[in-house]
């Protein structure tokens, strides 16, 4: 059985009417003529919230459990050691120690930080003691923390390591690496840039550090651990204690931040889960922020040779990109040059450097903003070479697609900042501080949500609603979009949602929180499953009426027929009247739709424009003020996308003027593994940011929704580094951009005041 | 010798316990100034070994055993399972632990439990009136400053102090109070409006 339903599609100033067969247990889909009453209209606090602000929310950090051993690392002071031996019977001998554990077959040690062995005791104090009288007898070996590019030309093609689940139609496969010819192309343009750009290592320094507690009963295993990942880590667990996934329980009711870096248990939390197991008393293993910004991931650096060349007209004529990654292993580097701008000739190739340090991890748009920065900050440069405006330069070469809001985007954001006041020529600023502005274009092909996930939605007889499945809340807020999601679906109030999310135990799974897809994929599926569960609760009160139950709707609390205004009941006494049940449950997933012509796939569009004041006296960068023009579909949590395209553009100016991870290169270690040292963006640095959402009616699934969580922070250290090239005349081609290479390049440069 | 006051061994006997587990004794049985007088009469050299500490949390006293290298922050997470003050950079960089000291806000990690004996303790469990909210948390709540959340008992501590000391603060003031804390998400833009938010309810704005 199928139905249709005409969908009104696309953006602001280009909608059109499209006709779409859904099956006849659907929901419609939500578009443009929907009139919505929570989505995009109300900024609904979260959900979760009043427990953040109390103190009440329980991460896996607060977790206590009785009798419980803290389990503390042994870690490895040299960047590259054999390990010939380790004594630990002086730390067993400690007072409190119950178990000292050694890495399995650990021969080599490959950075600073290297786990040799666990020790657990009954406090904290007892188990760091312990750990120092470890005696681990370690043969140094050369070492390299400073990368260097190969002479040997870099292999063709993008890897990437981090194993995206692909979507069905090969949404998510990346256009090939190289289209046309570069070289001939090189040769004919009027102007061409030839420059190297580099971006530091930037550790994700999550502020609730990976860890894990893991306690057994009767066999079972029970284990919270900081995830972005319950079902992965939920496996990780099981293979960690020998057990069968269904005798393990995973939960994350709360976390403290991921953007990447947590897809499953770390090496010592599985040791963690055997000595809980071996000693029958609860484990809490939790990194200490030296192990957290050590040995817990970080976003490759990266050296990157661009060629971008134009002509005199503006219109890209080639562009090529040979990215190498600083990491301990290959790690992708990716400019959005194929996908971004329509240019005939387009090379790229990736491949890593390897240095004595941990591997990388995704972080926040694996590869994208060290590319962005690189090919945003040459394109710029390329406009001043041919004298034109850089938003004319974009305009007239961005890629576009017909239900693509990409040049509206461009067009509100330079409108919104104000760019056509406040663009000035390079280096035309006058007086010690120059004032800059720079744009950067954001271009992600995540997000679409096609991976599986099942809702279920419970309606109880007094009206109370539940929505569950197996998400976990990094903080991005899927518990708030869930619970608005729902009330929109049902028209009943949010305070009437329960949200159950965070334990295995619920058993739905839902997605990994990686590549942008959470909303994506919860929102269909709760709107799917609530849709559903009030078909059926609607029944009886459609044969009561004497009509069928799609005439039936629910608007602000209140039930009642389409064609016969007159019938109408509160929603509490419509959730009184099921009978012979004190509940309805019905559990759907989400389904990918594709309107034929019409999907514009899973790319997320967005642009941002910044504004900064350089004092070529201190070399100081402020960045006053970033306007971040977004699309994820229909934005569900209005207040929640908002917040996540600021948080992402504070961590891209963060990364743009502060982050740097050093290495000692005499010693290998890190110098700043802490938070005093490795400097992030505050409060008083943070730059007046303005968050704009552009609805994009993409019916990939019923709701138009897609995600968020890595587009804000692809483009902002382009802009800001294109705005201090603005301010100075020079471009910084090193991130980041801070007061000493000001000061150089204002120097070398010949910056006057 | 004879010592004035509580000698160790005493303490412990009145504990009535020699093991490490933490105790609660509610004010009531009590009174939180004749803890204060016996924190303070606790002999100034102690350890390195566990000691008794004498904490007065939210207007609870406890009495533990603790060593006296452990930070306050420790104590109340480890020792007493008092977890909104969070232990993120434990160095005094990210302001995430939070706590007050006679009203006055400070790192719990960079302060040594032994040492906060003897004054009020208040750490984010007790900013709300029962279900009340303090007008800082509500601030945060409706500004969405919000997203782990993992430095927010921190924030809200200082905003909340902030404002107390000088319900007239400039929005400057306010934000000068909160220079003390970093959050990883990226909330500033929030936090300025939760600032903005807590002098209007505050009456300062």
């Amino acid at each position: 059985m199928a139905k249709q339903q005409k969908v009104t599609v696309g953006h602001e100033g280009h909608y059109r009417e499209v006709t779409m067969t859904l099956g006849n247990n659907d929901p419609e889909v939500w578009d443009a003529e929907r009139e919505y009453t929570l989505v995009g209209k109300k900024r609904i606090p979260r959900v979760d919230a009043i427990d953040k602000v109390t103190g009440k929310a329980k991460y896996t950090h607060d977790i206590s459990r009785p009798n419980m051993l803290y389990a503390v690392l042994v870690t490895c002071p040299h960047a590259k050691a054999r390990v010939n031996a380790v004594d630990t019977s002086e730390a067993k001998s400690m007072p409190g120690v119950v178990l000292v554990e050694l890495v399995p077959n650990l021969r080599n040690a490959n950075y600073a930080g290297t786990v040799v062995a666990v020790v657990a005791a009954d406090t904290i104090q007892q188990a760091r003691d312990a750990a120092r009288r470890v005696i681990v007898d370690y043969e140094p070996a050369a070492f390299s923390v400073i990368p260097e590019k190969p002479q040997a030309p870099a292999r063709r093609g993008r890897s990437m390591k981090f194993d995206m689940d692909k979507d069905v139609e090969g949404r998510y496969t990346l256009p090939a690496a190289e289209r046309g010819s570069v070289d001939p192309a090189f040769r004919q343009a009027d102007a061409v840039i030839e420059a190297t750009y580099t971006t530091p290592i930037t550790p994700h320094q999550c502020w609730e550090t990976h860890g894990s507690v893991s306690e057994w009963q009767n066999n079972q295993l029970t284990a919270w651990a900081s995830t972005q990942a319950l079902w992965r880590t939920r496996g990780d667990a099981a293979s960690a204690g020998q057990v069968s996934i269904s005798q393990t329980r995973l939960i994350c009711q709360h976390m403290g931040g991921g953007f990447g870096s947590k897809f499953g248990l770390e090496d010592y939390d599985a040791i963690g889960i055997q000595i809980a197991k071996r000693t029958r008393r609860p484990v809490k293993i939790v990194a200490d922020r030296w192990v957290e910004a050590t040995v817990c991931g970080y976003k490759p650096g990266a050296i990157m040779d661009v060629r971008v060349g134009a002509n005199q007209d503006g219109r890209l004529r080639a562009m090529s990109l040979k990215a190498y990654a600083i990491s301990a292993q290959d790690g992708s580097i990716d400019a959005p040059m194929l996908d971004g701008y329509t240019c005939s000739n387009v090379s790229t190739s990736t491949s890593g450097l390897s240095i004595n340090v941990v591997g990388p991890r995704a972080f926040r748009a694996p590869g994208r903003p060290q590319g962005t920065f690189a090919l945003e900050l040459a394109l710029e440069e390329l406009a001043v070479a041919i004298d034109m405006d850089p938003l004319e330069f974009r305009l007239k070469n961005v890629r576009s697609h017909p239900t693509d809001a990409r040049e509206s985007i461009l067009q509100i954001g330079a409108e919104r900042f104000g760019w056509r006041d406040k663009f000035q020529k390079h280096g035309s600023s006058p007086g010690p501080i120059k004032q800059g502005v720079g744009l950067a274009m954001c271009t992600w092909n995540y997000g679409s949500g096609a991976n599986t996930c099942t809702v279920r939605c419970t309606i109880y007889k007094d009206g109370s609603v539940e929505v569950a499945t197996g998400t976990q809340d990094l903080g991005t807020g899927n518990r708030t979009a869930m619970a608005i999601v729902a009330a929109e679906s049902l028209g009943i109030n949010v305070d009437r949602i329960q949200v159950s999310i965070g334990d295995t135990n619920i058993g739905l799974q839902a997605p990994v929180s990686w590549g942008s897809i959470s909303t994506g994929a919860i929102a269909p599926a709760v709107r799917t499953a609530t849709y559903r569960a009030q078909q059926e609760l609607f029944e009886p009160i459609a044969a009561l009426w004497n009509t069928t139950a799609d005439d039936l709707q629910c608007q602000g609390g209140v039930v009642s027929s389409k064609t016969n205004p007159g019938s109408a009941m509160p929603w509490e006494q419509a959730a009184a009247r099921m009978t012979g049940t004190s509940m309805i449950s019905v559990m759907s997933s989400n389904r990918h739709l594709n309107a034929s012509g019409v999907n514009t796939g899973a790319q997320m569009r967005g642009a941002q424009f910044a504004e900064v004041e350089v004092d070529i006296r201190t070399g100081s960068v402020r960045c006053t003020k970033i306007v971040a023009v977004h699309e994820c579909g229909k934005a569900m949590a209005q207040a929640q996308a908002e917040s996540q395209i600021c948080g992402g553009v504070v961590m891209g100016a963060s990364y743009a003027l502060k982050e740097e991870w050093i290495l000692d290169p005499t010693q290998g270690r890190p110098l700043n593994a802490n938070l005093e040292n490795y400097k992030i963006l505050g409060l008083a640095d943070a730059p007046e940011i303005e968050a704009v959402l552009v609805d994009v009616y993409d019916p990939i699934n019923c709701t138009c929704a897609k995600g968020l969580g890595e587009p804000p922070h692809i483009p902002t250290a382009a802009a800001i580094g294109c705005a201090v090239y603005n301010a100075l005349g020079v471009p910084i081609r090193d991130l980041p951009i801070t007061p000493y290479k000001v000061l150089e390049a204002a120097t070398k440069g010949g910056v006057r005041s | 010798m004879k010592r004035k006051g509580i000698s160790r061994r005493s303490f412990v006997k009145g504990l009535g316990t020699g093991t490490l587990a933490a105790t609660t004794i509610p004010t009531g049985v009590m009174s939180v100034s004749s803890q204060k007088a016996q924190a303070q009469a606790i002999p100034q050299v102690s350890g390195p070994g566990v000691t008794p500490v004498t904490l007065i949390v939210n207007g609870t006293a406890h009495q533990i055993s603790a060593e006296p290298r452990e930070t306050l922050l420790e104590v109340l997470r480890n020792r007493l399972d008092i977890t909104g003050p969070k232990q993120v950079c434990d160095r005094g960089a990210c302001g995430a632990c939070t706590v007050y000291l006679n009203g006055l806000p400070v790192y719990a990690c960079m302060t040594l439990a032994i040492e906060a004996q003897g004054v009020d303790i208040a750490t984010v469990e007790g900013l709300a009136q029962g279900d009340q909210l303090h007008p800082a948390q509500e601030a945060i709540v409706e500004a969405d400053a919000i997203q782990c959340g993992f430095c927010t008992p921190g924030f809200a501590m200082s905003l909340a102090a902030a404002l107390e000391r000088n319900p007239g603060a400039s929005h400057q003031e306010v934000k000068q109070g909160l220079t003390g804390h970093l959050c990883r998400c990226g909330t500033y833009v929030q936090m300025d409006r939760a600032i903005d938010l807590a002098r209007q309810k505050m009456g300062g704005a």
